[in-house]
């Protein structure tokens, strides 16, 4: 089932500065990321996004994973460096009608001469901060064992 | 019969308070009641045919039973129809319709059910639609499959020729095409006995009382409208029915018995060029097979970047029993060569040539088995892609008004194993489907295994 995206996703997914990246896999499992600037949250809390190149790998993972039952991963990267990864499942894709065309029609008066291959509609199905500071400290808090001792060794000179 | 309405693959699942009354309901509909008792044992499921080919993708092989099996609508789904956005009107070859019934429906990932009213084939009982209050959904003996939009209509649907005429009788539109019939009728049906055997154009045309040809001033304002939409199409789509020449267009001598189905092609192309600056633009012609020279100028003189000239059957004996009257006019070798010379001048992939899958097994003369068709079908098609000639299939959706109708169309593993098989070559030979693509057409399983 589909969870809310926290607070701090949220505006980021409104920073027109951050970085959005959409994960998908292709047939022989190897990972392909492509930068997707216009992801943003919709008014049903989903994610959605405008694929401009419809043969593109990203439409092609998104189609298999819809197909398949797969998931996609969503990477925001906001302005002030912290990052999100969302999991994601395609939930549908709209390649005619009108909400479809009021995307094209958008991107078109955004005076890009460019077509429009779908809009992809994406439920997130979990999240994580994966900003290094966050993750770094989680990590030695969750796993203290997993640290050099010259890290932890106190200086002669404090013996 | 019906289980209670649980969405297995989908997320918007109906209440279940909503649960009851949709089984209720589909139990009750007339049109829903068991066609041949126990038909279900004596063929693969849709379940079972997708554990067979765990790579064929679900919808697509959703698609190609609902396809195989038709649909039918609840009360409640049709009470979730709007006139004023959905598309319930269409005027086309074998299927005219101002109902109040969606004309096709999409799927979630995009995939057109194109079915232009096909309720059952006789054989089968047919999916159903129904509507929980929020979504529409397929459903087989009241379990519910896969969500399901109608299409929606284009503005220029509402609206009329300065003749008097409602446009969307002029052209009609798929999710990313504008299709035109200029020619309403067939003329093989002139000549007794010379239809192709699956098709309903003549019932279809006498029926709705049509008139044999669109006027060509009608079909460029209805495309100059319809152009003013943003995004409503990537494609302008040419087919109808043969038109011949001459009293005998089957005897000698008499002249080149396709020049006026060429010359008003060319016509029509040409007045619509004014749209594209008369440069090339995305649009496919399906016609009767033109000989190398028509070709050539229909490549040189217009727009048009793609080019079907439908074999229907990839047998030569079959195509003499099935479409007799193309195969006396031009003959299944002859066809071929026109298709080659085709590709040669509009090149190697914009050219293809379209199949009524499954005719091949009609009875009496048909293929006696699936695999047998199978092996034939393919092994033709692949002979035919070598020259750049790509093949694509609908589903065999028997039609009345046919002479085929009441026939009984192949199983649903028959028609994943067709796809599967003409969606290998195609990719074998490194071709793409766009000029038949899920969107454009939609009425092809095959190529909408080329989205991935
Ligand atoms: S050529 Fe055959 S299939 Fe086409 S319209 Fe005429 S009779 Fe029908």
């Amino acid at each position: 089932m589909g969870v809310a995206l926290s607070e701090e996703i949220v505006q980021a997914l409104g920073d027109p500065q951050a970085v959005k990246v959409i994960g998908t896999v292709d047939e022989s499992g190897a990972p392909r990321l492509a930068v997707k600037d216009s992801l943003r949250l919709n008014a049903e809390g989903l994610l959605e996004y405008d694929e401009i190149i419809e043969t593109s790998e990203t439409n092609k993972g998104l189609i298999r994973a819809l197909w398949f039952g797969g998931s996609v991963t969503a990477l925001i990267l906001a302005a002030n460096k912290r990052s999100y990864s969302i999991n994601c499942r395609p939930l549908r894709t709209l390649i005619a009608g009108e909400s479809y065309r009021a995307r094209y029609r958008a991107l078109r008066s955004s005076g890009l001469d460019t077509d429009l291959g779908a809009v992809w509609i994406l439920e997130p199905l979990g999240f994580q901060e994966t900003s290094l500071e966050k993750r770094r400290v989680e990590e030695e808090a969750k796993h203290p064992l997993l640290r050099h001792l010259d890290r932890l060794a106190v200086p002669p000179s404090r013996k | 019969m019906a289980r209670t309405i649980a969405a297995r693959t989908i997320s918007a699942k109906p209440s279940p308070t909503k649960a009851l009354a949709v089984k209720t309901r589909q139990a009750n509909m007339a049109n829903t009641a068991p066609i041949g008792a126990g038909w279900r044992d004596l063929e693969p499921s849709l379940a079972e045919v997708g554990r067979k080919y765990p790579a064929f993708p679900p919808m697509v092989l959703l698609k190609t039973d609902v396809q195989r099996r038709g649909v039918a609508y609840t009360p409640e789904a049709l009470a979730h129809v709007n006139p004023a956005k959905h598309m319930t009107t269409i005027r086309s070859n074998y299927y005219d319709s101002a109902g109040a019934q969606p004309v096709s429906l999409t799927l979630r990932d995009g995939t057109s059910l194109y079915l232009e009213g096909f309720l059952e084939d006789g054989h089968r009982e047919p999916y159903v639609v129904d509507h929980d209050g929020r979504r529409a959904f397929l459903t087989d003996r009241g379990e519910a499959l896969e969500e399901v939009e109608y299409w929606e209509k284009p503005a220029f649907y509402d609206k009329f020729t300065r003749s008097g005429k409602p446009m969307w009788q002029i052209v009609s539109a798929r999710p990313q095409r504008y299709t035109i019939h200029p020619k309403q009728f067939c003329d093989f049906w002139k000549f007794k006995g010379q239809g192709c055997k699956f098709c309903a154009m003549d019932a279809n045309f006498r029926k709705n009382r049509k008139e044999p040809l669109l006027s060509v001033d009608d079909v460029v304002e209805t495309v100059a409208e319809a152009l003013k939409e943003p995004g409503a199409s990537q494609s302008l789509f040419f087919t109808g029915g043969s038109l011949l020449g001459g009293k005998d267009p089957f005897g000698r001598g008499q002249g080149d018995p396709l020049g006026a189905e060429l010359e008003l092609y060319l016509g029509l192309l040409k007045a619509l060029g004014q749209f594209f600056g008369n440069g090339k633009f995305p649009s496919q012609l399906i016609s009767t097979a033109f000989d190398e020279r028509g070709l050539r100028r229909l490549w040189e003189e217009t727009g048009l970047m793609s080019y079907t000239a439908d074999l229907e059957v990839l047998d030569e004996k079959l195509f003499g029993w099935i479409c007799p009257g193309k195969a006396k006019l031009i003959g299944y070798r002859g066809w071929k060569e026109r298709l080659v010379a085709a590709a040669d001048i509009f090149g190697r992939g914009n050219v293809n040539t379209g199949l009524v899958g499954g005719v091949e097994l009609a009875k009496p003369k048909g293929f006696a088995t699936e695999d047998e068709a199978l092996e034939a079908t393919l092994s033709e098609a692949a002979s035919l892609i070598k020259h750049g000639v790509w093949v694509v299939s609908c589903v065999w959706r028997v039609l009345g008004g046919s002479v085929f109708f009441g026939q009984k169309t192949p199983s649903l593993d028959y028609y994943a194993r067709l796809s599967l098989g003409l969606d290998g070559l195609r990719r074998a030979a490194n071709i793409p489907a766009d000029l038949d693509n899920y969107r454009r057409c939609g009425n092809h399983p095959d190529t909408d295994l080329a989205r991935v």
